[in-house]
């Protein structure tokens, strides 16, 4: 890895992190002994789940000689590090606002009552590669985007506040050791448990079995976890001179989005892990953008009203700013050929909360960007052939996700 | 708008005439024997046949009637109410029969009505609505099949499908088909309807935490928040455990346990007072605070806040505990009472928690305030006065309202005894660093069987008295090793999960179990000892003392969850404050307005259930709950002060009932514009317990365009002109046409209104008077209707299909599993009980508790 430079770090850091310095900034120590090796991939998704206008979104021309789409403006410098997709969507993935539900899993009907959620794209890779890192996944954002193999939501972390403290801090000699203790008592109170569930197994119905075989898993999970998490503790934490962010409000879209990101790009350098996702930010609310009154939501609502349009706008380019301030951060940090994210949304005309022809983008990771893959706006391509793609490219050896008929068509790896 | 008129009058002349009438109720007039139609919510089809028949009035009239003055008329020398349990036997019994009868030949009898009715549309090719009945499954395994045959059964049972304008099935054919899928699709149903093993969610985790413990902890943070299914997040499908699940119990018991043994001194109890001059000193000189009798004054309202200069900031409470705040406050300047909220926040973190401590009502006369409250370290209380301006420019010589903070006397922590409940309740008064394994033997010998909420077996007791052993020799010391010990009971399967196991010789379950539903479905927490006690003397699955019980329950303050977490997921307002008001359309729509529109809702139910008033009363009522705010809002004159109150409506006022109460007008609109759509489906479901399915694949929504001349009733009249669109939307319309008078924020509209813009590069403008509203229409029967009174009065006339969803969702509450085509009749039994003993709220629960279903697994 290539020693970042101060001036480039702060650049990207944005408002919430004073003078940091961390040990990617170094010439030397841990993080460049492992330069030598094949730098790890990762993956990251971002979901803005009430989308964004269509127009000012996807281009209208097709290939590599698209002309940017108004949203699409601040990546122009980035224009060869990022597709941008049309006319994709999850096949049978309605129900409007629930669709969230289904961004990553592609799990049909989530407006169902009798929906039941599968495995996240995030967690099946965790599944995969998450031992290489002291944090197997990380789940941000108010609404979560991951889901475990039984279709459990996995709680998002809300604040980057608390999320920095679990990555970064590493607490007093006596606070260790007590962590250290509770970790092995920990391991001792699983295995009790199981047992305790063993006994109860042969009392139950074969309905109530299925339910407890979840908790059995869910036990030796926790014990191996616990394992991992002791082994972990061991090895310092990465330090890094990064002043903690503080309290950000909600409706502070921007900032809110921007502290993320930071975290984000912080948790990826030090490699704490290799797969993040970020859920929704506060849509209920008035955003505080100059020239935005009313409630994100609602403006999502405009039925082509042009005053509610003109200030939706301003929170969706806002937003889009914000993103690719994100990827230019990756790539000072020489990030980004490396780490593949995925920036979408569950609906593709909050207006009509329409779940088909979803803004899509793919950035970095190691393809050849630089063109917009045009599907049939009335037939939608499979959306979870992309996830394919990203799973094949962190080196996961599958050729399915969820109802995915292949990889994605005209997208080729570097 | 002529257009939507033609097309209405049509379904008027059409509806009741061309449809043919109810099969069953053909088959009463035929004196065919019927199959079993009383698993089925209209039951008002039924009566009115059976009124013809026998010569009975109506069901609604009927009861009346009995109620008044018992006048009813006699059948076979028997009163009508008793005859018309008579009556429901007979069919019952009937249709059992012909249920038998009917059991083999579902395929054939099947595949042949859909040969001739159905397949010209949903077939293979056509597959209208999504409907492919040539891959139909005749086992009718799993749920969604089992569901797609409930729809199937009722769109025939209704006579909605074939559609009208298609050639019409004989009565016979209806008849044989209905029969043939009834008794397979209740078998089916059955085997999916057991409740299964279901783990506490988060909120009834907390509440048992805390009753067994004596602990008040917040786990919001820890806990994943639970999934619902069939609108419950008590439903035992939908909770799920996963590793993370599984991580964050170990670690809040790990919290809980550690905050209810408490060693070391007890904490001084301090009595100190702060004031905020420091902080708002620099603001007297521009006026935007002033200094009165001692009182820190401001004139701005800043809602929602977490931020207040007016706080005990610059002394924070040293330690965590229970703390008294005693202040005076007064209005300055103002005509009449004002309000202001307290926040109780924590800066200890990396990031600040806010609590909210109550909402007050201040006068002019100074007076004293008192509250308390458990509050974090270093915590602080906030003030923020209500129902002021936000933005306030003063001009000289002019007076403002405001409301005046005098310094804050706190004292605390508050300490009843020394160790805390908590630790005593366990640990008596026994020197923790003297235990011994014979002591933490005791202690899990009576903790264990609490935590399970039954006696525990020897063999369960001993694994944890052997894990904390193994801990206590692995060198740690009594106190760790008995927090391990106490942490893996809170981890247990059978403290996390509503255990029932199955007997061999009934499906009843025991009475341990009954204690638990009964807790878990009155106070979202465990049984206490009384329950526990007539649990181990086999008292309390006797009728009369479940019945006392549930009297007991529902007085006692931990009721309260029943109406908060009920009324949260029926009536949606959990989603209270999913959106925010157009403050440019809605500039009114403040705080305290947001807050009372939670009280109102939660109080109407709270005041049903206390008063056993009927459940019609949700459809309709002369009464409401409100303060002043409220009735501001609503425009009725006469209620002053903050305090909810019963109030009798106007004769004329457009409110009463839920339906017109501005929380739930809140949350199915977006905080800008209404949909007739979504607030439809909102009454479909919740109401009239009609589920409605999305809109078929391929159905592009549309995309709503208010630029035009085109109102969104011209664009649905549309709609509904399609035949495939109308099955759906001639039901989901027409309650949705008549909330259109109330806008978002629940207020009556006559006209629609309009931010117009006047400057475009300064986005400024003001807001106009749009179209008028027109909340006439014509329900999926045929009654046209003028306005939401009207409205109102159908529905009254369909009270019966109203208690049978109500009964479903409390019964799907009450049992943590939804309901489905095999629980209908148990439905309409608890419901008919209800009606006979005057249609109480609390009747209703009585009737639940008592029922059958209630005590089976």
């Amino acid at each position: 890895m290539k020693p970042l430079s101060r001036r480039t770090f702060l650049r990207g850091s944005g408002v919430t992190l004073a003078l940091p310095l961390l040990d990617a900034m170094l010439p030397q120590g841990r993080a460049a002994t492992t330069a030598a090796a094949m730098p790890p991939r990762r993956f990251v998704a971002i979901n803005i789940p009430l989308g964004f206008i269509p127009d000012h979104f996807f281009p209208q021309q097709t290939g590599r000689t698209y002309e940017l789409s108004r949203y699409l403006q601040p990546g122009a410098a980035l224009r060869q590090d990022f597709t941008v997709f049309s006319g994709t969507s999850h096949p049978s993935v309605d129900g409007g606002h629930s669709a969230e539900k289904s961004f990553l899993t592609a799990a049909p009907f989530p407006g169902a009552r009798t929906f039941r959620n599968t495995i996240s794209l995030d967690q099946y890779l965790a599944g995969k590669i998450g031992d290489q890192t002291r944090f197997a996944s990380l789940t941000l954002g108010e609404k979560t985007l991951s889901w475990s193999a039984n279709g459990v939501a996995i709680p998002a972390e809300q604040s980057p506040a608390k999320v920095f403290t679990r990555l970064f801090l590493t607490g007093s000699p006596t606070e260790v050791a007590a962590r250290q203790r509770e970790l092995q008592e920990g391991r001792s109170i699983m295995d009790t448990v199981l047992e305790d569930a063993r006994a109860m197994e042969r009392r139950v119905s074969a309905v109530d079995r299925e339910k407890l075989d979840q908790f059995f898993t869910a036990i030796r999970e926790t014990e191996k976890q616990l394992t991992k998490t002791a082994q972990w503790s061991q090895t310092p934490k990465p330090t890094v001179s990064v002043k903690p962010p503080g309290e950000i409000s909600s409706l502070d879209l921007v900032g809110t989005l921007r502290g993320n990101f930071d975290l984000m790009r912080l948790a990826l350098e030090t490699d704490s892990t290799r797969l993040i996702t970020l859920g929704s930010t506060g849509y209920g609310n008035v955003p505080r953008i100059p020239g935005v009154q009313l409630g994100y939501h609602g403006l999502s609502h405009h039925g082509k009203n042009p005053d509610m349009l003109r200030q939706l706008e301003l929170i969706e380019q806002a937003t889009m700013t914000a993103f690719f301030n994100f990827l230019t951060s990756l790539k000072s940090a020489n990030l980004l050929d490396h780490t593949q994210v995925l920036l979408g949304s569950n609906l593709g005309n909050g207006s009509g909360h329409l779940t088909t022809n979803l803004p899509i983008l793919l950035a970095g990771g190691g393809y050849k960007h630089g063109q917009h893959l045009a599907f049939d706006a009335r037939n939608n391509y499979p959306l979870p052939n992309l996830f394919v793609s990203i799973a094949q490219r962190l080196g996961v050896e599958t050729d399915k996700f969820a109802s995915s008929t292949g990889t994605m068509r005209g997208l080729e790896q570097v | 708008m002529r257009f939507a008129r033609i097309s209405q009058q049509i379904s008027i002349v059409k509806t009741p005439q061309l449809r043919p009438l109810p099969a069953r109720a053909r088959v009463i007039e035929q004196g065919i024997v019927p199959h079993c139609t009383l698993f089925h919510p209209p039951l008002d089809r039924v009566q009115s046949a059976l009124g013809r028949w026998f010569d009975i009035p109506p069901m609604r009239s009927h009861i009346g009637s009995l109620m008044e003055n018992d006048q009813s008329p006699t059948l076979l020398g028997l009163k009508a109410p008793v005859k018309w349990l008579v009556i429901q036997w007979l069919l019952i019994f009937i249709g059992t029969k012909c249920g038998l009868m009917a059991a083999a030949p579902l395929k054939p009898s099947a595949n042949h009505f859909f040969e001739k009715h159905c397949l010209e549309c949903h077939d293979a090719d056509s597959e209208k609505g999504g409907l492919n009945l040539e891959k139909i499954d005749y086992a009718m395994s799993g749920r969604a099949q089992t569901d797609l045959w409930t729809r199937i059964f009722d769109r025939i049972e209704n006579g909605e499908m074939p559609p009208p304008k298609q050639a019409q099935p004989i009565l016979e054919e209806r008849e044989a088909i209905l029969a043939a899928i009834q008794p397979a699709l209740t078998k089916a149903d059955q085997s999916g309807r057991e409740v299964v093993l279901r783990r506490l969610n988060r909120i009834e985790y907390q509440n048992t935490i805390r009753e067994l413990l004596a602990v008040e902890l917040d786990f919001n943070d820890l806990l994943p928040e639970d999934q619902q299914a069939g609108g419950f997040d008590n439903n035992g499908e939908a909770l799920a455990v996963s590793t993370e699940q599984m991580q964050a119990y170990l670690a809040a018991a790990r919290r809980a346990i550690n905050a209810a043994i408490v060693t070391g001194e007890r904490p001084k109890t301090e009595t100190f007072t702060v004031d905020s001059i420091r902080e708002v000193q620099p603001y007297f000189a521009d006026g935007s605070y002033s200094l009165v009798d001692g009182r820190v004054v401001i004139f701005t309202s800043s809602d929602n806040s977490s931020y207040s200069k007016i706080s005990t900031r610059d002394r924070r409470i040293p330690v965590r505990g229970r703390y008294r705040f005693r202040f005076q406050a007064a209005t300055q300047d103002a005509e009449s009472n004002l309000g202001f909220t307290v926040s109780g926040s924590s800066f200890s973190g990396l990031e600040a928690t806010h609590q909210n401590l109550g909402y007050y009502e201040v006068s002019a006369e100074p007076k004293t305030f008192e509250i308390e409250a458990l509050l974090e370290a270093k915590s602080a209380i906030q003030f923020f006065a209500l129902g002021l301006p936000t933005y306030l420019k003063k001009k000289p010589g002019v007076t403002y309202p405001g409301v005046g903070f005098g310094a804050v006397e706190i004292t605390g922590p508050l300490i009843e005894q020394w160790p805390p409940e908590s630790h005593q309740r366990w640990f008596g008064t026994m020197d923790l660093k003297q235990g011994t394994l014979d002591d933490a033997e005791r202690i899990l010998r009576s903790f264990v069987p609490r935590a399970f909420r039954r006696p525990a077996a020897e063999a369960e007791v001993a694994r944890f008295v052997t894990l904390t052993r193994t801990v206590l020799e692995s060198g740690r010391t009594f106190e760790e090793s008995i927090r391990a010990g106490l942490i893996g009971v809170l981890c247990s399967p059978n403290f996390l999960y509503l255990r029932e196991d199955p007997l061999p010789d009934t499906t009843r379950i025991t009475e341990w179990e009954l204690a638990s539903r009964l807790s878990y479905f009155l106070w979202s927490g465990p049984p206490d000892e009384t329950l526990l006690d007539l649990a181990a003397q086999n008292e309390l699955s006797k009728p009369a003392v479940l019945s006392a019980q549930v009297e007991r329950m529902l007085g006692h303050a931990r009721s309260e969850a029943l109406v908060k977490q009920f009324t949260g997921q029926w009536l949606d307002l959990r989603k209270l404050d999913d959106t925010t008001p157009d403050q440019k359309l809605y500039p009114k729509f403040d705080e305290l307005l947001q807050v009372s529109l939670l009280w109102e809702s939660e109080g109407y139910f709270r005041e049903m259930l206390k008063s056993d008033l009927p459940i019609t009363d949700f459809l309709d009522a002369r009464w409401a709950m409100l303060n002043q705010r409220l009735a501001k809002h609503y425009g009725i004159p006469g209620v002053k002060g903050m305090e909810l109150r019963k109030v009798s409506l106007p004769a004329d006022s457009v409110r009463g009932g839920v339906l017109t109460q501005a929380a739930l007008l809140k949350v199915t609109a977006n905080g800008t514009t209404t949909s007739p759509v979504l607030r439809g489906v909102w009454v479909l479901e919740n109401i009239l317990g009609q589920s409605t399915p999305p809109p078929p694949p391929n159905t592009a929504g549309i995309e709503p365009d208010i630029r035009g001349a085109e109102t969104v009733r011209e664009q649905l009249d549309k709609h509904r002109s399609s035949e495939s669109c109308n099955v759906c939307h001639q039901k989901i319309d027409p309650p949705g046409f008549a909330l259109e008078s109330f806008d978002p924020v629940g207020a009556y509209r006559e006209h629609y209104l309009r931010w117009n813009v006047t400057n475009v590069e300064h986005n400024w403008g003001g807001v106009v008077k749009g179209a008028p509203v027109d909340s006439s229409g014509v329900t999926s029967t045929g009654e046209p209707f003028t306005n939401i009174r009207d409205f109102k009065k159908w529905l009254l006339a369909r009270s019966d299909n109203f208690s049978h969803c109500l009964t479903e969702k409390l019964l799907s509450y009450a049992l943590g599993r939804e309901m489905g085509f095999s629980d209908r009749a148990a439905i309409n039994q608890i419901a008919t009980k209800t009606r006979a003993k005057g249609n109480g709220l609390r009747s209703l629960i009585h009737a639940i508790v008592q029922s059958e279903t209630f005590a089976t697994r």
